[in-house]
C-alpha cells in the first residue's frame, strides 16, 4: 500500500481522528485524494469537475478550526472531502446537471447541504458525474462522458448518482452527496459496493438540487460504511427555510444508534417480490444476508406489499410528469443554452431545448407531458397518484408487525456498458427493487453484501418507517461487525 | 392503451417544445409505446378505497421572503446580461410575433 493509499483507503471517521489528533492535516488529506483521482479519473469519468482550488481552501480553513482550542467539539467531518453530484448547486463552482444545456452554468447560491457541509469545515473536492438531470440507471446518460464501474471498467457503476458510487469505490473521496428519486443513490452503491443512504423524504433539504421529481427527489451520503453515513447525514439534514417539505427533523449522529442491538427485532421480507426478479446470484447472495440476520437473533418474517408490483409503472408516470413541469424552466431564454436559430419565440424554446437535452431526457419529457395532457390526466396521472397512495399504506402496514424491510438492492449485478442503452425498458427495471421507497417516502440504505463469481459488488436493501434511519445504521453495522465487504477496494 | 401514433407523438413533442427528427420518429414511437405498455398496467390496480391521494403526514413550511443574492449575480450567467436586465433575441415585429 502506498502512502496516499494509507490515507484514501480509510473511512472519514477515522480520518477525523487523524485530523483531530494532528496526525495528518486537512491539506495533506484533501492533496491525497486529489492526487488519487488525477491517477484515475481518466479511465473512470467519475469526477466532472475537480475543484481543486475551492477544496484546498476549504482544507486550509479546516486546518485553522482544527488548530484552534476545542477542535475535539468540532463536526467529524471537518477537514473532509466530500464530492457532490453534478446536480447539487454549488456557488463559483460549475454545476451542469450532467446537461449540455447547463454546459456553463455557474450557481450563483450553494445548495442548503453544501452550505452545510462549508459550515461544518467540510472539503468539496469536486462534482461528479451522473445521468443527465438524474435521469438514467448507469450514467451512460450523462453528457459529457460514462462514468466506469471501478470493479470493471466494462460495466456501468450503475446511475443516477453513478460517478458519486464510483468516486467513493475507487477511493478519490471517502464520502460524496448523490440524489435519489428511484433508486439513484442505492442502485450505484450496490453496483459499486459502497453504502449508499436514501434519507426520509423531508430529512435533507433539497434546496439548490436540480429539481427532477420534487415529490420524490432526496439528497443522501454515499459512503464506505455505516457510521460515516450516519455522520454525513447528520451534517446535511440540519435546518433549511428554503424547503417547503423540508421537515424539521434533522438526524443527530449518536454512536448508540450503531451498536444498538439488533438481537429480537423483526425483518419483512417480501419473498414473492424479490423471486419474480432477482436473478440467481442476487437470490443467493440475498439468502445469506437473511441468515446472518436470523443468526443474530432477528426474527424473518415473510412479508407481501401487493401494489408494489405497480411501483415501477407508478414512478414511471409520476416522476415523468414532475420533471416534464420542472425542466420547463430551460427555456434558452434566462440562463441555459440558446441555439443559434432564433428565427422565432418558438424556434428559440424548440430549438434550444431540442438541442440541450439528451435523449433520455426528451423520452421522459415527452412521457410526462403526455400523462398530464387533457384526456389522459385522470387515466395515468390521478391513477397513478391513488396507487402510490396504496403503496405507502402496503409499507404502513407491514411495518406495524416489522421493524426492518429486507430485499435486495438491485435484481442483477453490473451489467456491461451499452448492453440496456437501446431499451429503455431494459434500464427502467434496473430499479425494480428501489423505486417504491421514494413513493412511499421512507428512509432505504444500501450496504455491500458480498461479489458475484466475476468480483461485482452485490447489495442489500434495508428500508425502515419514516424517520428512523437509526434503526438502519444498526442494522448496517451489525452487519459490518460480521463482514469485511465494505473494506474492499477495487484494482484500477 | 391508446390507439398512439406517429402525428400523436408529434403533437406531444410540440407541447413539450422539443422537435423530433423525421429518421428517428419510427424508433421514438416504438419506444413510447413500450413505455405505455408498461405503465398501463396501472389499469389493473384497484384504487376505489383511495378518496385523497396527497401524501399523507407531510407538512409545508410557509413560502416566505428572505433576501436573496444581488441581480448583477443572477444575471451572470444570462446569455447577454446588461444589468438589471438581459437582452433576449427581437422576437416581436410590427405585426405581433415572428
Amino acid at each position: 500500500m502506498s502512502a496516499n493509499q494509507a490515507i484514501t483507503h480509510v473511512p472519514a471517521h477515522e480520518l477525523s481522528k487523524k485530523l483531530v489528533s494532528k496526525e495528518i492535516s486537512s491539506v495533506e488529506l484533501t492533496r491525497a485524494f486529489l492526487d488519487s483521482i488525477q491517477s484515475s479519473n481518466d479511465a473512470l469519468g467519475s469526477f466532472l469537475h475537480v475543484s481543486s482550488e475551492a477544496a484546498l481552501e476549504d482544507a486550509r480553513h479546516a486546518d485553522q478550526l482544527l488548530g484552534q482550542k476545542g477542535a475535539k467539539d468540532l463536526h467529524p467531518l471537518c477537514g473532509i472531502p466530500i464530492g457532490i453530484k453534478d446536480i447539487i448547486c454549488t456557488q463559483d463552482i460549475p454545476t451542469t446537471g450532467a446537461s449540455r444545456i447547463l454546459k456553463d452554468f455557474i450557481p450563483p447560491y450553494d445548495a442548503t447541504v453544501v452550505a452545510h457541509i462549508r459550515s461544518i469545515g467540510g472539503v468539496r473536492i469536486g462534482k461528479t458525474n451522473c445521468d443527465e438531470f438524474a435521469m438514467g440507471s448507469s450514467n451512460e446518460n450523462s453528457a459529457y462522458r460514462p462514468c466506469h464501474n471501478p470493479w470493471n471498467v466494462q460495466h456501468v457503476p450503475g446511475g443516477s448518482s453513478g460517478g458519486s458510487a464510483a468516486a467513493v469505490s475507487a477511493r478519490q473521496t471517502p464520502i460524496s452527496l448523490g440524489t435519489d428519486t428511484g433508486g439513484s443513490i442505492r442502485q450505484p452503491a450496490a453496483l459499486c459496493g459502497i453504502v449508499g443512504l436514501k434519507p426520509t423524504y423531508g430529512r435533507v433539504s433539497r434546496f439548490g438540487s436540480m429539481a427532477f421529481a420534487s415529490s420524490l427527489d432526496q439528497i443522501g451520503p454515499m459512503t464506505h460504511c455505516t457510521q460515516d453515513a450516519a455522520l454525513a447525514l447528520d451534517a446535511i439534514s440540519r435546518p433549511c427555510s428554503k424547503d417547503a417539505t423540508y421537515q424539521h427533523k434533522p438526524y443527530c449522529y449518536n454512536p448508540d444508534h450503531l451498536s444498538a442491538s439488533i438481537k429480537g427485532q423483526t425483518l419483512g421480507v417480501p419473498w414473492t417480490f424479490i423471486q419474480g426478479y432477482a436473478n440467481e446470484d442476487v437470490l443467493e447472495n440475498f439468502k445469506k444476508q437473511i441468515d446472518f440476520y436470523a443468526s443474530q437473533g432477528v426474527t424473518i418474517k415473510t412479508i407481501e406489499l401487493p401494489h408494489q408490483r405497480f411501483a415501477s409503472a407508478c414512478y414511471y408516470i409520476l416522476a415523468p410528469a414532475e420533471a416534464s413541469s420542472n425542466l420547463l424552466r430551460y427555456d434558452g431564454i434566462r440562463y441555459t443554452h440558446q441555439t443559434k436559430d432564433k428565427e422565432s419565440l418558438e424556434a428559440i424554446f424548440v430549438n434550444s431545448r431540442t438541442e440541450g437535452f439528451g435523449l433520455e431526457v426528451q423520452r421522459r419529457i415527452l412521457l410526462g407531458t403526455f400523462v398530464l395532457s387533457a384526456g389522459y390526466f385522470d387515466a395515468y396521472y390521478t391513477k397513478a397518484r391513488k396507487v402510490r397512495a396504496l403503496i405507502r399504506q402496503d409499507f404502513d402496514q407491514a411495518f406495524e408487525d416489522v421493524d426492518i424491510i429486507a430485499t435486495p438492492t438491485t435484481p442483477t449485478q453490473a451489467f456491461a456498458l451499452g448492453a440496456k442503452t437501446k431499451n429503455p425498458m431494459d434500464m427502467y427495471h434496473a430499479d425494480i427493487f428501489t423505486v417504491a421507497t421514494p413513493l412511499a417516502g421512507n428512509p432505504a440504505i444500501s450496504i455491500p453484501s458480498g461479489f458475484t463469481d466475476k468480483s461485482l459488488p452485490l447489495g442489500l436493501q434495508l428500508t425502515a418507517k419514516h424517520f428512523d434511519e437509526a434503526r438502519l445504521f444498526a442494522f448496517g453495522s451489525a452487519h459490518e461487525q460480521a463482514f469485511d465487504h465494505h473494506q474492499k477496494v477495487p484494482v484500477i | 392503451m391508446p390507439d398512439f401514433t406517429k402525428d400523436d407523438l408529434q403533437k406531444v413533442a410540440q407541447l413539450s417544445k422539443l422537435r423530433l427528427i423525421d429518421q428517428d420518429i419510427e424508433q421514438r414511437l416504438k419506444e413510447f409505446k413500450d413505455v405505455l405498455s408498461h405503465i398501463d398496467t396501472l389499469s389493473q390496480a384497484d384504487v376505489s378505497q383511495i378518496q385523497n391521494p396527497s401524501i399523507a403526514g407531510l407538512t409545508l413550511n410557509p413560502d416566505q421572503p428572505h433576501q436573496s443574492f444581488q441581480i448583477n449575480k443572477a444575471l451572470d450567467n444570462a446569455t447577454d446580461p446588461q444589468p438589471p436586465f438581459f437582452t433576449i433575441p427581437k422576437f416581436m415585429t410590427s405585426k405581433g410575433p415572428a
